[in-house]
C-alpha cells in the first residue's frame, strides 16, 4: 500500500469515528464511541504495517517539535486569557468558574508534560530516591499549607 | 546551506523518489534539501552523499 493511500484512509477513518462520536453522544451512548476507537487504532495498526516506504522521515520529526512546541505555548496563552475573563465574569453565571479552573490546570498539566517528556528526551537522569522523596514532601507540605489556610480563613 | 545535490542526482540518473528511498526519507524531503529550505541531519547528509557516491564536502558547502 501506498503513503498516498494508507493517508486517504486515515482521513476517511478519522471522519467516519468523528461522526459516530458525535451521533454517540447525542444518543448518550459511550460504549459505541471507545469500541469504535479501539476498532479504527488496530485498523490504522494494521494499515500502517503494510505501508510500503517511510511514513515520517527527520524533517518531518523536526516539524513535528517545533509545532508541538508553539501549540502548547498557544494554547497555555489562550488557556490563560479564557480563564481570566471567565474568573472575572463567574458572578454573571457561576458556572464559569469550573470551567476556568479547568483550563488553569489542564494548562499547567499540559506544560508539566511537556517539560517532562522534554528532560526524557534530552537523556536526563531520572531523579534519585532521595530527591524525589524531598520534592514529594515539599510537594505534600505546601499542599497541606494550602488546605490548611483556606480551613482557617474560612473559620 | 548550499548545496549541489540536484547536479549529482541527475548526474547519477536517479530520480528524486530513487534518491528518497535510497537514503530512507520521504521524497519531499528530497525537495526541500535540492532547494537548500532544510538542513539536514549530519546523518543524512551522509548518506545522501553516500547515495550519490561523493564525499560529504563535496555535496554540501559546509563552510
Amino acid at each position: 500500500m501506498s503513503i498516498k493511500t494508507y493517508q486517504n484512509l486515515k482521513l476517511v477513518l478519522t471522519v467516519v469515528l468523528a461522526i459516530i462520536f458525535s451521533q454517540a453522544f447525542i444518543f448518550n451512548s459511550y460504549i459505541i464511541p471507545i469500541s469504535a476507537l479501539v476498532i479504527v487504532v488496530l485498523i490504522l495498526m494494521i494499515l500502517r504495517r503494510r505501508v510500503v516506504g517511510v511514513l515520517a522521515d527527520e524533517r518531518d520529526q523536526a516539524l513535528a517539535g517545533r509545532a508541538a512546541l508553539i501549540a502548547v505555548q498557544i494554547y497555555s496563552w489562550l488557556a490563560v486569557v479564557i480563564m481570566m475573563i471567565l474568573y472575572a465574569s463567574r458572578k454573571l453565571d457561576p458556572a464559569y468558574s469550573p470551567i476556568a479552573m479547568t483550563l488553569a490546570f489542564s494548562s499547567c498539566f499540559l506544560m508539566f508534560l511537556y517539560s517532562l517528556v522534554f528532560r526524557f528526551h534530552r537523556g536526563d537522569k531520572p531523579l534519585s530516591t532521595k530527591a524525589a522523596a524531598i520534592f514529594f514532601s515539599i510537594a505534600l507540605l505546601v499542599a497541606a499549607g494550602i488546605v490548611l489556610a483556606r480551613f482557617l480563613v474560612r473559620g | 546551506m548550499k548545496n549541489r545535490i540536484k547536479e549529482f542526482r541527475l548526474r547519477s540518473g536517479l530520480t528524486q523518489e530513487e534518491l528518497a528511498s535510497r537514503v530512507g526519507v520521504r521524497r519531499e524531503t528530497i525537495v526541500f534539501l535540492e532547494q537548500g529550505k532544510y538542513n539536514p541531519s549530519l546523518y543524512l547528509a551522509n548518506q545522501v552523499a553516500k547515495a550519490l557516491k561523493q564525499e560529504i564536502g563535496t555535496v554540501f558547502d559546509l563552510r
